[in-house]
């Protein structure tokens, strides 16, 4: 049970991590980008529920929640940076 | 199929996985343009679809296993990847932001079409439908 768990959160981590790399896709941050990852999720979500239960969909979400949040403040680290350095340089 | 698995099955779920979390990783650095629809029915099969759940059925330890397997299989290839930009001369964090990186050296080439990867990050134009 407790591994089931384990493998619920490492997916959604993976999933968390995959929605911020593509709500960042070459052209921009889209709503039709955002609306096919939400159509996604829910589908990931509505899977889990079928096959396993509610408090697995629960740990899915929170381990999408943490992947996303992860992935978009990293990247959100990095822009702030670079935009930084290259105050530093223009001066 | 037995209620609990062997160690050997488990770390051959795990690998499994693991080598699919790789392959997702991998894929989706290559892909060009925006993501589709069927781009996202195909990942989301991959992560938890039938045919998985036909090789490892839900509520094993087997499905736990492969999802493991497939967190450490993706998050290992992301890891790498931050490894090799670390020590590479020619390429700094930035690289993730906007795909930059040092112009070769006079006695290097870059073959036309090769290592043409997605951008995590990229500032554009405003476009009517663009919110960030």
């Amino acid at each position: 049970m407790q591994i089931e768990a384990l493998g619920c959160v490492g997916i959604g981590c993976v999933w968390g991590w995959l929605l911020g790399l593509f709500s960042r896709s070459p052209q921009g941050c889209r709503i039709n980008n955002l609306a096919i990852l939400l159509v996604g999720t829910l589908l990931l979500a509505l899977q889990t529920w079928l096959f396993l239960g509610w408090r697995e969909v629960v740990i899915l979400l929170i381990g999408v929640g943490c992947g996303a949040g992860v992935h978009l403040t990293w990247l959100h680290i990095l822009r702030q940076r670079k935009l930084s350095n290259y105050e530093f340089r223009r001066k | 199929m037995p209620e609990t698995a062997s160690n050997l099955q488990l770390a051959g779920a795990a690998g499994f996985g693991a080598l699919i979390g790789w392959y997702v990783y991998y894929i989706n650095r290559y892909r060009k343009g925006s993501i589709q629809l069927s781009d996202l029915v195909t990942l989301v099969g991959i992560l938890g679809g039938g045919a998985i759940l036909a090789i490892f059925p839900s509520g094993s330890d087997l499905f736990g296993a492969y999802g493991v397997g497939l967190f450490i299989g993706f998050f290992s290839y992301f890891i790498v990847l931050l490894i090799l930009v670390r020590i590479s001369k020619k390429f700094n964090v930035d690289w993730f932001l906007d795909n930059r990186r040092k112009i070769p050296a006079k006695d290097e080439i870059v073959p036309e079409g090769s290592g043409v990867t997605g951008q995590a990050m990229i500032a554009e134009e405003k476009e009517p439908n663009r919110i960030g």
